[in-house]
């Protein structure tokens, strides 16, 4: 099967901008994560898309290890970068295959009420802390949005 | 009704994890005499999302943009993520495309999109600078102050643009006004890893424990922070980072209202300070 056939019209774009790279390595160099975790390396990720080597990629835990910073795209002489790419690759990948653990419940909980996180849980707390209490949307709103996520 | 007075949207993270920068924001402008109103209904600005599914982001953001707007005021913004995430939003809501979408998954009209604002441009502003100073109550004059500007306020530039990512200078204009040291420090502009901690916490430890080891080699005593995500990984996860390293010293992590806040003579409950992980004890004396 040709990889081609689930490119949409964002990674296409993207993957005809990454062409520009000429592989100096200024977002490695620039890059928080790369300084700790050999296995995450901007230059070599643009390089494998340059050649459309994409499926590598997506089934990779390493495009997950971005902090979307965005300083690769800020320094990038040729104005590219990686987060870009990545953030399109995290896209393609979770189509179908295996999202994070971590996502899976950020999901559940903004169908709940809208925050990635318990807030009905808190207003007790907030009553003792002097703070107003927090009014949630409705659960219906949020899981519209979401249709479809996972 | 107060002569400046913004719509304030809190998102996730301080509400649920950092209550310290609702507690100091809160009490800093009101000393200010800036309003706040609160909005019900609101959720997640939508950036947690933006991996998964853009559209699905953009339209959290766009909702709780709306709600904001019916009170006619401008937008307020503390978090960094919320702040870029905002102004995407309002970038691509220009699109007539995207606009019907939305009416159509929101069932809104279409509406004008606000001025949006992070706190440290308000604070920041050279006629709030006077003001601040002119009713100082408390010498921070000897402190050594690290800040910690973190990434989403300033970048990516061609998008944002307000700043300078490369020589963020807000922090280092607010903290120089209250007469404080602002310290720089090796990778000073490098991100906190909060994005990341989602997933898997033992990078931006490692992350984390950079940060802080160049801030204390620089001589800071303290950092400031402008986004609760970074005041997370700073403060929450400070002591974690530094478990394997002998001798290392832990860094009070304020929030810049916190700091502002301290010189205008907060009460440390006004300024949720018996909240934050690291105790400032041996900085300033509270």
């Amino acid at each position: 099967m040709g990889e081609r056939e689930h490119l949409n019209g964002a990674i296409t774009q993207i993957l005809r901008e990454i062409k520009r790279c000429y592989q100096c390595g200024t977002c490695v160099s620039s890059c928080p994560v790369a300084k700790h975790e050999g296995r995450y390396n901007p230059r070599r990720i643009l390089r494998r898309a340059q050649l459309e080597n994409l499926e590598p990629l997506i089934g990779s835990d390493v495009i997950w290890l971005c902090t979307t910073c965005y300083t690769c795209v800020d320094r990038c002489p040729q104005s590219v970068g990686a987060a870009n790419l990545i953030l399109e690759l995290r896209r393609m990948s979770v189509r179908g295959r295996k999202l994070p653990e971590g996502f899976i419940k950020i999901i559940e909980e903004l169908k709940k009420d809208g925050y990635i996180y318990p807030i009905d849980s808190i207003n007790r707390r907030r009553e003792r802390m002097g703070l107003p209490p927090i009014v949630v949307g409705k659960k219906e709103e949020f899981e519209k949005i979401l249709e479809g996520i996972i | 009704m107060k002569e400046r007075e913004y719509a304030i949207f809190w998102g996730c993270t301080t509400l649920y994890r950092e209550q310290s920068y609702e507690i100091s924001t809160r009490s800093v402008l009101q000393e200010l005499d800036i309003g706040l109103l609160d909005v019900n209904g609101l959720g997640c600005c939508g950036l947690p999302i933006l991996p998964l599914d853009e559209d699905a982001a953009i339209t959290m953001a766009v909702r709780n943009l709306y709600l904001l707007a019916q009170t006619e005021r401008p937008i307020l913004t503390i978090c960094n993520g919320c702040y870029k995430m905002f102004r995407d939003a309002s970038r691509r809501y220009e699109d007539e495309e995207f606009q019907k979408i939305i009416e159509e998954k929101l069932g809104i009209e279409k509406f004008e999109i606000p001025e949006i604002y992070h706190i440290v441009e308000i604070l920041s502003d050279e006629d709030v600078l006077e003001e601040i100073k002119s009713r100082k109550k408390r010498e921070i004059g000897g402190m050594r102050i690290a800040g910690h500007s973190g990434c989403h306020f300033y970048r990516p530039k061609k998008d944002l643009s307000k700043g300078d990512p490369e020589r963020p200078q807000e922090l280092r204009r607010i903290v120089e006004a209250l007469g404080g040291e602002y310290v720089e420090y090796w990778d000073e502009t490098e991100c906190c890893g909060a994005t990341v901690a989602l997933i898997d916490l033992k990078l931006p430890l490692e992350i984390v424990r950079e940060k802080v080891l160049n801030m204390e080699r620089f001589g800071a005593d303290s950092v400031v922070t402008m986004c609760p995500s970074c005041h997370m990984m700073l403060d929450l996860y400070q002591r974690q980072a530094l478990r394997d390293i002998k001798g290392a010293r832990e860094i009070p992590v304020l929030h810049i209202t916190q700091l502002v806040g301290l010189f205008l003579g907060l009460s440390p409950d006004e300024l949720g300070l018996h909240l934050n992980k690291v105790k400032l004890h041996n900085v300033i004396v509270t």
